[in-house]
């Protein structure tokens, strides 16, 4: 039934839905842990040039923003074990991304071994085959790109953080002068 | 074998003669063949025929009537019997009636149960193939005219099949439909045909309803529950087009690149009011129709370039964004929050669908391309 190669069309189509829900997840529309789903499933086996390409319009696409960890997570205590129970909420999000994105790159470092001499095939007709190592050049520009972005993130947390921090500082000292304030008057 | 022939050289005269006990006779004139046998001697034995009849002195046997006879005439001049022979053969109390209690010769091939072949089996070749036989009367009341009031040779409301909303769409189920009927021939002991769902007989199958209204008349609600399932019948040519499609030429020029913000919010408020109604039906029919227009139908993996590929060419994913984004924001404007949630929550999970359809490596189609092509 599915034996016949699929029209140009089509598998264009299913590319286009692929940068829609990258499209839709810009817009909130989507969740990031749909995007995370879909992930999931190319990550099962890249089976095509066009799998590959797929999983670059996700991760590309969505950015910074599908690892930035939800709140919700942060403020469960199961999220990220025993060891980070104790931490404060900042380094329970640097802890996240860093293991997220770790978990991500050692993946695709995976798939890039596994991947056989024959390299990908293309679903389209005049498409041509990637070999193994244009495979495992392109896997390793993804995740260097998730890579970079890891800094990028663990620096907006730590300035977010000391963005807090001073925050919590003036409002201690607001707190006292308004409390000196008080004494002198009475 | 002799037993055989002589069994059917007796039955092979084609008229029956039925001999009665209410007029001359008496039950006790003739002794029944055995004490707990109830049927009476002249029909309960092949043998009892005109010669072995009039052989046995003691037996009262009453004049052979012809059918010119009157009082035969004065039988058949009954109006019931302008009716087909057919109908009374569907109720045994009217077939003993008419056989037990009057002496009449019946002629067997108007009953439409014996013919040539049965009477003479060495002409019977049996086809294992054949459709099992089916009594026309037994047609005739399903294919038949509305009954009013409750008849016996129709199922009573109760035994229909509930209508499945398990999908929110009314259909009845097939196969709950054609186990009533089997359920139904089996507990009248007759046999129905081999039910075709190709071909559809859910009407036949409606058939047996009880309309509250006399026959002739017109009945809306009946008529549009009728149309309705003929809709539903796949391939059927009274099959009306959705409202959906009617609208979709306008989806498509708000998908176009390059579409201006304004013209498109314009055919998408005129995409609203389009449809009289908005439910979870309509909504799923604007679902299927965005996910169409912006990424073709998935037959198109099976059989490229059949199913008529309408979809927007070279989409962008910003334009495809914006009309749902817009559409948010109609129906939220018109409908509420809930609403819109209820179109989300359907495009979303039309979307990751259509995903897993594409590159899902177990449920997927495309890799069985790649699994049995290359």
């Amino acid at each position: 039934m599915h034996g016949s190669r699929p029209s140009s069309s089509y598998v264009s189509s299913a590319i286009a839905l692929t940068k829609s829900i990258v499209g839709l997840h810009r817009y909130s529309f989507v969740q990031s842990i749909s995007v995370e789903r879909c992930i999931v499933v190319l990550l099962q086996d890249l089976a095509s040039v066009e799998h590959v390409q797929a999983l670059e319009i996700f991760v590309v696409g969505t950015g910074i923003a599908l690892w930035d960890p939800p709140m919700s997570a942060l403020l469960n205590p199961t999220t990220g074990g025993p060891d980070v129970a104790h931490l404060s909420l900042a380094q329970r999000a640097k802890a996240k991304v860093q293991s997220d994105i770790t978990a991500f790159c050692s993946e695709l470092d995976s798939l890039g071994i596994k991947c056989d001499q024959s390299g990908c095939p293309s679903l389209l007709e005049a498409g041509e085959s990637w070999n193994a190592e244009q495979i495992r050049a392109k896997l390793k520009d993804i995740a260097d790109v998730v890579r970079q972005w890891e800094v990028v993130l663990l620096e907006l947390i730590e300035a977010k953080e000391a963005m807090e921090k001073e925050s919590e500082t003036q409002a201690v000292g607001l707190e006292g002068e308004s409390q000196n304030n008080d004494a002198t008057a009475l | 074998m002799a037993i055989l022939d002589s069994w059917t050289s007796a039955a092979r005269p084609r008229t029956t003669r039925i001999v009665t006990r209410s007029s001359h006779s008496s039950a006790s004139d003739s002794e029944p063949s055995s004490p707990g046998d109830s049927t009476p001697p002249e029909l309960s034995s092949p043998s009892n025929t005109d010669s072995s009849l009039s052989q046995t002195p003691s037996f009262h046997l009453l004049p052979i009537l012809s059918l010119d006879d009157p009082r035969i005439r004065k039988i058949w001049e009954d109006p019931r019997f302008d009716s087909p022979v057919q109908s009374y053969c569907g109720s045994t109390q009217e077939w003993n009636r008419y056989t037990f209690n009057n002496t009449v010769d019946i002629p067997m091939e108007e009953c439409g149960l014996f013919n040539d072949e049965l009477l003479n089996p060495s002409t019977v070749s049996l086809n294992p193939c054949a459709q099992p036989f089916v009594p026309n009367f037994v047609l005739s009341n399903l294919q038949g005219p509305f009954v009013v009031g409750h008849s016996p040779h129709f199922p009573p409301k109760t035994t229909l099949p509930p209508l499945d909303f398990a999908e929110g769409l009314a259909r009845p189920n097939l196969l709950t439909i054609e186990e009533s009927n089997v359920a139904y021939a089996r507990a009248r002991g007759q046999f129905l045909p081999p039910y075709d769902i190709s071909s559809s007989n859910l009407i036949k199958s409606a058939r047996p309803l009880d309309p509250p209204y006399p026959p002739g008349l017109p009945h809306p609600s009946q008529k549009s529950v009728q149309q309705t399932l003929q809709r539903l019948v796949p391939g059927s040519a009274r099959e009306t087009p959705h409202v959906a499609d009617r609208y979709v030429l306008m989806l498509l020029d708000a998908l176009k690149v390059g579409c201006i913000p304004d013209f498109r919010d314009e055919l998408l408020c005129s995409i609203v009011d389009h449809v009289s109604q908005w439910d979870l039906f309509s909504l799923r029919e604007l679902v299927a129709r965005i996910m169409i227009a912006s990424f073709g139908r998935e037959e198109e993996l099976v059989h490229p370039g059949s199913s008529g590929d309408y979809r927007q060419e070279n989409l962008s994913e910003e334009d495809f964004c914006q009309v749902v984004l817009t559409l948010c924001r109609k129906f939220l404007a018109r409908f509420g929050e809930g609403f819109v949630n209820a179109f989300s929550f359907e495009l979303r999970e039309a979307i990751f669908a259509r995903f897993l359809f594409c590159f899902d490596p177990v449920r997927g189609s495309l890799v069985f391309f790649l699994f049995t092509n290359l």
